[in-house]
């Protein structure tokens, strides 16, 4: 009689680890490892050894997992198979997990077993020849092994976890948000480069690719230059730029050979994450040091684009480090400047650079006991980015140089994480009329970032079951630049937050959160709340019915709480002051961007082959942050000694800008619904739809009509490919409807609205490649991006002001040692 | 190894060489980056060492840049250049010999005891193509400011000048012939037009030499005459839209003269507003106001004679300063209404008898002067130069059924040389609404009524007794304005409505 006993399934040797190896939302190698993994437990259980052990050992071959490794090892133990066994648990001790020191007993013990059977076999053998062999006795609980954990799940291994949506572990048919992942094996198939580019397959995102080195990222309707709505992590730190709120991807550290995943929160996220996760919250997961195999990639491509990354990985014992270093190019699409242009001054810059970027990153982990583990990393990045600004002010050359370093501590229960980053830039426009500044400025950005977050989990009477969460949060920043008041002020934000997710039995749970920001621009204390119910109805819970509401808020940027510029008019000889402060009126300050959110959503899981969900959201959108009417300047105003000759800039004041909250409210209902297939074996398939409308209701004299700068309508679907042969990859389509932006331009007359129409498009990607080489350690692949473009259309513009997205094909070849 | 073979090294750096290009050229529409046009040039000064203060030379240079289409008073109707440059004092005079006070206080040399000369680059851009004229001036006294029409001309003692042909002559007090300069390249229907790679004009001298001897023409209205025909309230005059005259005939100026509504215009502020004028924001110079009269260059052959008259009559002058009566923006006490719609008063010394008798050289500085509001507008669109002007007649006769216009021809051709474009006359009621009076000197130098100093912006709070607007006086003689209502005879309007070139 065959026991199975001791399953312990590692559901977590760290959660890092786990998440890593388990993330899974647009299909791939993890729903057919979890199909083999479950096929071959129940086998197990059924005291069908062999046949299991086969089952699981594909399910290793498909996703790699140490818990799978483990369960083959047991299986082996409990079928007496001791030297399959022993071999099974040396290849589990050989990635020198964290669990090691009980494992190597368990192995010994079991040596020790095997050695004592070689022995009484080879005694059997001598004292009777003849005799048959002693029957291998059965399994016995071996000492020292850890007894059944039977609250573990059977689906312990590959289980699909999420870590943003509450800052902690959980199945994303728990988390209060809807919650979307990119994995590893997306951004391998997909060829993109651009962590953007990556994000555009998502429902309701909204990718802007202005240049080849801007993109601007929103979701659900907040479109935008500049666009500071979508909070930005990295391993959960904030990466955003505080100076203008925007994320300036291509100069992260890390470039797409060093993502796990991508986990993206949709909808707000202020009651856990604090200002500025108005519409949702982007966490982007690094490979756990020492993980993954070393190696590197090259590639080239028409336009001038250029991409190299070499990483090497390893574990020593307890210390794991990862470390880095790439280069990437991507050229404009297109120029403004044509070649010889006689009216205008040129700033001393490529004209034909979109990005080009060289970044290291270095990221250590360190155990320091059960369950606690030290983490160090540092990333430098230095850029040069062709970026659009707002309003009038387009084209900008900026060459950056960033530099960061993180720290963190964590265990079961605490989490203590500290990032300083330092940002220094020269930034000024790529060229203007004669007679016209180029706007020259250097800014400097210091921030400080450190949060400490507790969390356990308390068992109530009955079924109630609580995961608690809380913590607190500093943000230091520190800013020098040229286009604000000086001196400006060194920002302390200080925030705290509490959550508590209560599961009334298996079906139901609500899960409520909080935050308190205060927000120095403000002088102000900003609450946020989120509060989700959650029903749960068949009994496996792969289902999921949740409907939650939530408040946010983005504080305003540095940009925004300090701006101090004279900008020069089209005729040159004039400016308006644009001032974030207002001579009239010095009471005036800006509101915090707020938002109100409410959603619907489904999510089904129930089939190996199929899951997909539906999401429909209400959002109210109040006091947006956007770019004043320019006031023209009056007598008063002459009257207190403001206006007339700017002695520094040699212009005459003519008037006033800065900014302003709308006057109106907006309200947005939208929806989406999306799903994948995985039924075929190497054959995933998705596709999403969303929807989004809005109104903007005004009262009284409020004549700010908006616009419609997010599409209707948007559908993504695409195909990945994973063939025995070694052949594999991906073909993607993305559609979006039309578009009507309301800009500030400059003209004669001054600074004035304008409305802009924007016809929708659409993107054909894809990308093949072959891996050879023993391991498939060698691949040669071609992606192409847009290939529709100029084919059966024009190649778009995603913004009025952008350029013409064309098509880019590369080439790579990639080496893992 | 794959990169073995020399096949893929070839394919590989064929690849690498293949990329590097320029992108191709594309302009967002919307976007201010595309081709446009630039001037350059230098601004050569030559005048009287300017004012300083506080280690700083007052004042700047400023370079207009106008389209020949759409030329400023007195030659045309513009109040908006197509393009400014500034140059500060301390640009311009960078390298000169000037006076500073030890103590920081403001220092004016006498602008006969010393001259300066010295030049400085500027540059225009971005401009439209086109043909253009520069004009400009050194602000000596550091008054100007192009925010507020109360400010944004240049004023006594001022060094005016521009991209002219003559510059020595116009400096002995010659008419300045301004040059025009083509910006572009012809294109196939013979309009310039700005090619990709921009067009730009370069080695452009604006001289600036001539010191302005008078003040702008600041003014109140102090009376109305025969304002019986229409409504004498000095706050809003008006005219009705079939405004008739009695009696138009140069045998008969008494009854000439009688027929028409005439506005007194007074130099300066009244008296009660003097101390406020004087002082911030507006620190006008309001003593010793004064019109300087002169006989206008009508027909701008050069020369100040008996050619020059009105072209109604030829024996009766045309005065300087010009009197125009701008019709403005519904909704709006300062913006111009687009196409101009104007009335050109006459300008009168005392009376028409007065005003045909004075000598082709009469140069004279009053007090006061009259302005005769003519019963016609013309109607012109500044931004289509294609398109002809039109002379709007409210009757075709007096009371005594003489024709108002007795050589429709000749006066046609006089306004269309004035105007340059073709002018078509037209017969009916005046275009309604509320006009802008204007006086213009030659030199360009001119003032506006209604203006802001009477006027409270938005953002102005006006006080409970209408005497402030937020934080300075209001002057309620700059808030006069004349008001073209309703008809006497509504019958006669239905019957000779505003014809649409000056309806739109």
């Amino acid at each position: 009689m065959t026991r199975v006993r001791g399953w312990r399934v590692l559901g977590g040797v760290a959660f890092v680890t786990v998440a890593a190896l388990t993330s899974l939302a647009l299909g791939d190698e993890r729903s057919e490892a979890r199909r083999h993994f479950e096929s071959g437990m129940a086998m197990i259980r059924n005291g069908r050894y062999l046949p299991g052990i086969a089952e699981l050992e594909r399910a290793n071959t498909i996703l790699p997992h140490p818990s799978v490794r483990y369960n083959i090892a047991r299986a082996y133990a409990d079928a007496g198979l001791l030297e399959e066994a022993v071999a099974s648990y040396q290849g589990y001790l050989a990635r020198e997990p964290e669990d090691q020191r009980g494992i190597l007993l368990e192995l010994r013990e079991l040596e020790a077993r095997l050695a004592a059977e070689k022995k009484t076999t080879a005694n059997a053998r001598n004292a009777a020849p003849c005799q048959a062999p002693p029957t291998p006795s059965a399994p016995e609980e071996s000492p020292g092994a850890r007894g059944d954990d039977e609250s573990s799940p059977r689906e312990g291994a590959y289980r699909e976890e999420v870590v943003t949506a509450s800052r902690t572990l959980e199945s994303p048919l728990d988390a209060p948000n809807s919650t979307t992942i990119i994995t590893r094996q997306d951004i391998y198939l997909s060829g993109i480069t651009r962590i953007p580019e990556l994000l555009r397959r998502v429902a309701g995102m909204d990718v802007m690719q202005i240049t080849g080195g801007d993109a601007n990222v929103s979701m659900r309707g907040l479109n935008g230059r500049l666009s500071n709505k979508v909070l930005v992590l990295v391993n959960g730190n904030i990466v955003k730029n505080d100076l203008l709120g925007a994320t300036f991807w291509e100069s992260l550290t890390i470039d797409v050979d060093q993502l796990e995943r991508i986990e993206i929160v949709r909808g707000p996220g202020s009651s856990l994450y604090g200002a500025d996760a108005l519409g949702g919250v982007i966490n982007i997961i690094t490979i756990a040091p020492g993980e993954g195999a070393s190696g590197g990639r090259a590639g080239i491509g028409d336009g001038g684009q250029g991409y190299g990354s070499v990483w090497a990985s390893q574990r020593r014992g307890d210390f794991a480090f990862r470390v880095s270093s790439g280069y990437t190019r991507y050229p404009r699409w297109t120029r403004e400047l044509a070649p010889g242009r006689t009216d205008v001054t040129r700033a001393d810059v490529d004209p034909n650079i979109g990005a080009e970027n060289l970044r290291f990153d270095l990221r250590t982990a360190l155990r320091v006991g059960k369950e606690r583990s030290l983490e160090l990393g540092v990333g430098f990045g230095r850029s040069t980015l062709d970026v659009y600004g707002v309003g009038p002010f387009n084209d900008y050359a900026v060459y950056a140089d960033y530099a960061e370093a993180t720290a963190a501590f964590r265990s079961k229960h605490l989490v203590v994480r500290t990032r300083y980053s330092h940002l220094g830039a020269d930034a000024q426009q790529s060229h203007a009329h004669l007679g016209h500044s180029l706007y020259e400025s250097h800014p400097t950005q210091r921030v400080l970032d450190t949060n400490i977050e507790l969390s356990n989990a308390v068992v109530g009477p009955g079924s109630l079951r609580h995961s608690v969460l809380g913590g607190v949060g500093y943000r230091l920043k520190k800013v020098d630049w040229s286009y604000l008041v000086s001196p400006l002020p060194i920002e302390h934000h200080v925030g705290a937050f509490a959550q508590d997710a209560v599961r009334f039995g298996e079906r139901f749970g609500v899960t409520a959160s909080g935050r308190l920001d205060y927000v120095p621009a403000l002088r102000t204390v900003v609450p946020s709340a989120r509060a989700t119910f959650l029903v749960q109805p068949d009994a496996r819970g792969r289902q999921a019915v949740k409907a939650s509401i939530a408040t946010a808020f983005r504080s305003p940027t540095f940009l925004e709480a300090y701006l101090d510029l004279p900008v020069q008019l089209q005729l040159s000889g004039v400016e308006v002051q644009s001032s974030s402060r207002r001579d009239a009126d010095p009471s005036f300050r800006i509101a915090p961007e707020k938002i109100l959110a409410a959603e619907l959503q489904y999510q089904n899981r129930s089939s190996d082959d199929v899951e997909f969900e539906i999401a429909a959201y209400y959002h109210r959108i109040s006091d947006r942050i956007q770019l004043a009417q320019v006031r023209r300047a009056t007598l008063s105003e002459l009257a207190g000694g403001v206006g007339g000759l700017n002695p520094e800039t040699g212009r005459y004041r003519v008037g006033s800008s800065g900014w302003e909250n709308s006057c109106g409210v907006d309200h947005v209902l939208g929806g989406e619904v999306g799903g994948h297939y995985v039924g075929v074996e190497g054959l995933d398939v998705f596709a999403n739809y969303a929807v989004n409308y809005g109104i903007r209701a005004r009262s009284g004299d409020c004549a700010d009509a908006g616009d419609q700068r997010t599409s209707h309508h948007k559908v993504n679907a695409g195909a990945q490919l994973r063939l025995p042969s070694g052949v594999n990859g991906e073909v993607s389509v993305h559609y979006q409807t039309s578009q009507s932006w309301s800009e500030q331009i400059a003209s004669t007359a001054g600074i004035v609205d304008s409305s802009f129409p924007l016809p929708g498009y659409q993107l054909l990607n894809g990308r093949v490649g072959y891996a050879f080489l023993r391991g498939r350690r060698a691949e040669v692949s071609a992606v192409v991006f847009n290939a529709l473009a100029n084919v059966v259309a024009p190649a778009p513009q995603m913004h009025p002001f952008g350029n013409q997205v064309g098509r880019r094909l590369m080439l790579f070849f990639s080496y893992q040692l | 190894m794959i990169f073995s073979t020399l096949p893929t090294r070839l394919l590989f750096g064929a690849l690498l060489l293949a990329g590097c290009s320029d992108a191709p050229t594309f302009v967002p529409g919307g976007a201010a980056g595309g081709p446009r046009g630039a001037i350059t040039g230098s601004i050569v000064f030559t005048g009287p060492a300017p004012c300083t203060r506080n280690g700083t030379v007052i004042g700047a240079a400023i370079v207009f840049a106008f389209h020949e289409d759409a030329l400023p008073p007195p030659e045309g109707l513009a109040t908006e250049p197509a393009g400014i440059a500034v140059v500060t004092g301390d640009q311009l005079f960078r390298g000169s010999s000037l006076e500073f006070s030890s103590s920081g206080a403001a220092l004016c040399p006498s602008p006969t005891a010393s001259f300066v000369s010295t030049s400085s680059p500027f540059a225009l851009a971005p401009l439209e193509a086109g043909t253009y004229q520069l004009r400009g001036f050194f602000d000596r006294d550091g008054d100007f400011n192009p925010a507020f029409s109360l400010f944004n001309l240049p004023t006594r003692g001022d060094v005016a000048g521009g991209a002219v042909e003559n510059p020595v002559d116009a400096l002995a007090g010659a008419i300045p012939h301004y040059r025009s300069i083509a910006l572009g390249a012809p294109s196939a229907d013979g309009t310039l037009a700005i090619p990709e790679t921009g067009a730009r004009i370069d080695g452009v001298s604006v001289n600036l030499g001539l010191s302005l001897p008078n003040e702008r023409p600041m003014f109140h209205v102090g009376g109305v005459l025969e304002g019986a025909k229409g409504n004498g309230e000095l706050q809003a005059i008006v005219v009705p839209s079939d405004y008739e005259l009695n009696s138009f005939d140069t045998n008969d100026p008494t009854g000439t003269e009688a027929s028409l509504i005439r506005l007194t215009l007074a130099a300066g502020f009244p008296a009660s507003e003097a101390a406020a004028g004087k002082a911030m924001p507006y620190s006008l110079p309001l003593n010793d106001a004064s019109f300087a009269i002169t006989r206008e260059d009508a027909n701008r052959d050069g020369k100040r004679d008996a050619a020059d008259h009105v072209p109604e009559s030829t024996v009766i002058p045309s005065l300087a300063p010009l009197a125009l009566m701008t019709r403005l923006a519904d909704g709006s006490s300062l913006v111009t209404a687009t196409p101009v719609v104007f009335m050109q008063g006459l300008t009168l010394l005392d009376s028409l008898t007065a005003t045909a008798l004075s000598k082709p050289d009469l140069a004279t500085k009053r007090a006061s002067l009259v302005i005769a509001l003519r019963p016609a507008a013309i109607c012109i669109d500044p931004h289509h130069p294609e398109r002809p002007a039109t002379l709007l007649v409210s009757h075709e006769t007096d009371g005594n059924g003489k024709p108002l216009i007795p050589d429709p021809e000749g006066t046609l051709a006089t306004l269309a040389k004035r105007l340059g474009r073709k002018v078509e006359l037209a017969y009916g009621c005046l275009r309604q609404g509320n006009y802008a009076m204007n006086l213009v000197y030659e030199t360009g130098q001119a003032w506006t009524v209604p203006n802001e100093a009477g006027t409270c912006a938005t953002s102005e709070a006006p006080s409970a007794d209408g005497l402030r607007c937020g934080g300075r006086a209001r002057l309620a003689s700059q808030a006069q304005m004349l008001q073209v209502g309703a008809p006497r005879d509504p019958a006669y309007c239905a019957a000779h409505p505003t014809p649409p070139a000056c309806a739109e």
